[in-house]
């Protein structure tokens, strides 16, 4: 899995978090650039992925992800609700939505 | 109307009179048309000014400039009355003094400074005491310089040669000396005055300076002893400059007592329109009419602000460029600028008009732009405020989203872990308590989503009015039904407004115990239209904030029982 969150003391907690319900947590990102290159050295199965990033946000960052031959699962997180984001969440190819309140292994487990 | 009368019986005498005199020289065209033309043009044009009351003495002057003209001709009057002939001698001289009066004078009605006042009496008392003397003392039997008239002189007392020549020699020299001052007076004044001015001045200014100096060379040739004859070819030439000139003169006297008529009548249509009619932009609607000039516009200066600004109190620029500025200026303050036409009137002459006729119409347009402006700077200065504050809760609420929430976010993890690691010991008082500072933090987390997203709806910035009024129906208390046909983004201001004005009208439609709502969004003619129905009970506040702010972006709002209406402009 790849965390990427422009907030690095909530990508440590993450990963702490997730490790502890047994995901493997093999990289960080801190913006969108900077992700799309990690996941492209990494392939990861799995990419949590904050919306609000600065620059290209989570949701142009999808995008692009799912048009990628072997593309990850892409689970959005965000600390706003979905509504927040109105239709354009809909319309982007992801796994799922959790919001980071409700984030845990569990949670995500069950989108994936 | 006496005058004018009077005029025209002297003007039917000269014509008489220099036509008589013409006569002995009839076959020679050359001769006694601009003769003729000179004299009588400069009759008539002092007779058209005299008829407009304008101008002062400038009428006479060129009147009497005429006659003396023409009087030459009634001095060479062969068989004429002696009489005539002797007080044509005398009148002659006069032309000299006359038109360094009409030069001092010109486009002025009086004489300026008091030294112009001098040198303009001194001319005329030089050319009297010639005039009277060589009236008193000259016999012109006797004189051999005589040309024109060597046989009559009534006014004769007895004959002086040496009087006589030195009252000749003397007067030229005072005619050399008043032309070169005509000169120079002409040159000074064309010199410190505007394009603009400087082209109404000079078709009689050049032309007055002309025949001061023609007056001089004749002058000057006379002292080097060439006596005075019309087929003398320096002499022909003179007089052909001269008269030529005379004519130009009785033109550009006459076409500025014409159009400053016509100036004048329009001026007192102004004032009249002025004061009949005080609609707003009256002042400049009404100078563009009187003056023939489309374009013409007026702006008025604040001086608390420094700026201009037009009659609605927008501000504008102060001109630059190829039309003319008139300033109007009320003890050393400006008040207005006219921008106008270069070619219609000068800047001088408007600037005098409309100090007398509208200086009353500049006020109160000018306090009137005043107050508009005043009031354009509250609604820009309310806007910005609104927009600022705006800008504010958005900044707000990412400071939110990025410190407090992410920090609440780290402490919900960590109590998560915490739980695990003691279940994972088998501490199970450990796990209760930390599960229940686990939900604790989740609830505290939502309420800080839930404030963070009352300051500002990110919703807004991510998917515009439309996309947030959806938002609104999922996430408000009771249900609601939004027909949205918006397409497209608006400006910033706008979508809060009217997303602040639907989210607080369901929110008091709830707290009235409304069981649905239906929001109804769409735009015609520059104008976005909001209406929130619903089927609470009891009356509304007067929700002033959400009327304030629509207000504040040029809106309109309307709270009535069980809906409310926002109008706002989105062009």
């Amino acid at each position: 899995m790849v965390i990427v969150d422009d907030h690095e003391d909530f990508r440590a907690s993450a990963r702490a978090l997730l490790e502890a319900d047994g995901f493997e947590v093999v990289g960080e990102a801190a913006d969108a650039e900077e992700a799309l290159a990690v996941i492209n050295d990494l392939g990861p199965t799995i990419v949590l992925l904050d919306i609000q990033l600065p620059g290209m946000d989570g949701l142009a960052v999808a995008t692009q992800l799912a048009l990628k031959e072997d593309s990850p699962q892409v689970v959005l997180i965000s600390s706003r609700e979905a509504a927040s984001y109105g239709p354009r969440l809909a319309s982007v190819s992801a796994r799922g939505f959790i919001t980071k309140s409700e984030l845990s292994g569990e949670t995500l487990s069950k989108l994936l | 109307m006496r005058s004018v009368r009077y005029l025209s019986m002297v003007l039917a005498v000269a014509l008489g009179i220099a036509v008589e005199s013409a006569a002995f020289d009839w076959d020679d065209p050359r001769l006694w048309i601009p003769d003729l033309a000179a004299g009588l043009g400069l009759i008539l044009a002092g007779m058209i000014v005299l008829a407009a009351r304008r101008q002062g003495a400038v009428g006479p002057v060129t009147l009497l400039l005429g006659v003396a003209w023409l009087a030459v001709d009634w001095i060479g009057w062969h068989r004429g009355l002696p009489s005539v002939r002797s007080l044509a001698m005398v009148a002659a001289p006069y032309l000299m003094p006359l038109m360094l009066h009409l030069l001092a004078l010109w486009p002025a009605r009086r004489l300026g400074s008091a030294a112009m006042r001098f040198g303009v009496a001194l001319v005329y008392g030089a050319a009297t005491v010639f005039a009277l003397g060589q009236a008193l003392f000259r016999n012109p039997v006797l004189d051999p310089r005589c040309w024109n008239n060597c046989t009559d002189n009534v006014l004769l007392w007895t004959h002086i040669p040496l009087v006589s020549r030195l009252l000749d020699d003397g007067w030229r020299l005072v005619v050399v000396a008043t032309g070169i001052s005509c000169a120079a007076l002409a040159v000074r004044k064309l010199g410190n005055t505007t394009r603009v001015r400087k082209r109404s001045l000079m078709p009689v200014l050049v032309p007055a300076a002309t025949v001061a100096l023609t007056e001089a060379a004749r002058a000057l040739a006379q002292m080097a002893n060439r006596l005075e004859n019309p087929a003398d070819p320096v002499f022909g030439t003179l007089f052909a400059v001269e008269a030529l000139s005379l004519v130009a003169i009785s033109t550009g006297v006459a076409a500025a007592a014409l159009r400053a008529g016509r100036v004048n009548r329009s001026i007192s249509r102004l004032a009249k329109e002025l004061g009949d009619a005080a609609a707003p932009g009256s002042l400049a609607t009404s100078l563009s009419r009187s003056l023939g000039d489309p374009e013409l516009r007026v702006v008025y200066w604040l001086p608390e602000s420094g700026r201009y600004v037009d009659s609605e109190g927008r501000s504008v620029e102060p001109p630059i460029g190829e039309r003319a500025v008139t300033s109007v200026v009320r003890g050393g303050q400006p008040l207005a600028l006219v921008i106008h036409d270069r070619g219609l009137i000068g800047a001088d002459e408007l600037e005098h008009k409309i100090g007398a006729a509208a200086m009353l119409a500049v006020d109160n347009e000018r306090l009137r732009a005043e107050l508009l402006a005043q009031v354009e700077d509250l609604k820009t200065s309310r806007m910005r405020i609104v927009e600022d504050a705006d800008i504010a809760r958005r900044r707000l609420e990412r400071d939110l989203h990025d410190g407090a929430q992410q920090r609440v976010l780290a402490l919900l993890y960590e109590f998560q872990l915490a739980a695990k690691a003691a279940a994972s010991r088998s501490d199970q008082a450990a796990k209760t308590f930390l599960d229940l500072a686990v939900t604790d933090v989740q609830l505290a987390l939502a309420e800080l989503r839930d404030i963070a997203h009352g300051i500002y709806p990110v919703v807004l910035t991510e998917s515009g009015l439309a996309g947030a009024l959806g938002s609104l129906r999922n996430s408000a208390v009771i249900p609601v039904e939004v027909e949205s046909l918006l397409d497209g983004r608006l400006s910033n201001p706008i979508e809060s407004a009217a997303y602040i004005v639907a989210a607080e009208s369901v929110r008091y439609a709830a707290e009235r115990g409304a069981t649905y709502a239906t929001i109804h969004a769409s735009i015609d003619a520059d104008w976005l239209a909001l209406e929130v129905k619903d089927d609470g009970l009891g009356r509304r506040g007067p929700m002033i904030h959400l009327s304030d702010r629509v207000g504040a972006l040029g809106g309109r709002f309307v709270a009535d029982p069980g809906v409310v209406r926002a109008e706002l402009p989105c062009g």
